[in-house]
């Protein structure tokens, strides 16, 4: 747990590193420490959502004021998702960092996470969405340029993040 | 009053409030009133614009009006949610409720036979709220709530009924960019 709780505070710190302080979300097991640390910090704002569509059109009216939004959710909240990226952030050009915790991979405990599990990579790319994979915390040193990405390609960018970087 | 009334009255009596608009018909018509770089017509995303308005409102000085539907808020209604819990003062909300999916032909949809918006917005926690049948009522309602502060749920009850209109004719970005220039235009000491 104390692991765990180190990890989710370097995750926050890169974060706020790319200079983020709008987020969204929908908890997961695996993201609930990394949230708390959102909730508790005065300089960033954090919405909790009742659906991630939510989150995305959320994240689209924060940039017309110029900001880039994150929205934290499971895959399966990509799946809830999926027309508003495509209509609104695709279409208009909008970025969003989709902090996605990657959950039916292999050791999932929950048998029904499993389809949207192998959905999510193709998903993706039907979308022409870029996602990058986060499976140690050596590769929290790239998402300040996976941030740049969304910001200058002004599109979606996925972190996919698998269970095994939370320790 | 049918939409096109309602939009009417509205483009008539906002200045320069940063206005998110329902995909659609409600875009059109609001298109041939009177279009502005102030205007956001969202094309897509049936669903979304009180979201994109929230979001919008909490990066914002200015004041955010959106535009919504019955329909559309139907698709969304955990929004009501959302906003009643994050409470932004420049937000105003306004559903035109004419019972009907009036982009799609004037299917019914649930509002005209048991359903409340204004019910649904208080029960998820918005204390101001109104619920509105007349042209007089409405500019009442809009002078008294545009400028104050405080978040407010506008439905106004409308005919169902469309205007001939066409397609908004401007790309996507091209709406983009000039909204957000409208944004930036009167908070220039931001980042």
């Amino acid at each position: 747990l104390k692991r765990e709780e180190s990890i989710s505070k370097e995750m926050f710190t890169a974060l706020k590193e790319a200079s983020l302080t709008f987020f969204m979300g929908v908890p997961c097991k695996y993201l609930a420490d990394l949230i708390s640390h959102l909730e508790q910090d005065r300089d960033v704002v954090y919405v909790p959502v009742t659906r991630e569509e939510e989150g995305i059109g959320i994240a689209a009216g924060g940039f017309l004021a110029g900001k880039l939004g994150v929205l934290l959710m499971q895959n399966s909240g990509l799946g809830n998702s999926i027309n508003t990226l495509a209509s609104l952030m695709l279409f208009f050009r909008i970025p969003v960092v989709l902090l996605v915790s990657q959950r039916g991979l292999s050791g999932e405990t929950i048998d029904a996470q499993i389809p949207m599990g192998r959905a999510t990579e193709q998903l993706l790319k039907n979308l022409d969405i870029p996602f990058f994979t986060y499976s140690r915390r050596e590769d929290l040193v790239h998402l300040k340029d996976h941030v740049f990405y969304a910001r200058s390609k002004e599109k979606p960018v996925a972190l996919l993040v698998h269970p095994e970087f939370w320790g | 009053m049918y939409r096109y009334d309602v939009l009417s009255l509205i483009d008539a009596l906002l200045s320069d409030e940063l206005v998110i608009c329902n995909l659609g018909i409600p875009s059109q018509e609001l298109y041939a009133i009177g279009d502005k770089p102030n205007y956001f017509y969202m094309l897509g995303s049936m669903g979304m614009v009180s979201s994109i308005a929230l979001g919008l409102a909490l990066n914002t000085e200015k004041t955010v009006v959106a535009l919504d539907g019955d329909g559309s808020l139907l698709m969304n209604p955990g929004s009501l949610v959302t906003v009643a819990h994050q409470n932004p003062p420049n937000l105003k909300w306004i559903v035109i409720d004419n019972g009907s999916y009036g982009s799609t032909g004037n299917q019914p949809t649930y509002t005209r036979r048991k359903t409340s918006l204004s019910e649904m917005a208080r029960a998820a926690g918005i204390t101001d709220v109104y619920e509105l049948h007349t042209k007089e009522a409405l500019e009442v309602t809009l002078k008294d709530t545009i400028t104050a502060k405080g978040l407010c749920f506008i439905v106004v009850k409308a005919r169902a009924g469309n205007r001939s209109a066409k397609p908004v004719p401007l790309d996507p970005i091209s709406i983009r960019n000039r909204f957000m220039e409208a944004e930036k235009a009167v908070n220039p000491g931001r980042e």
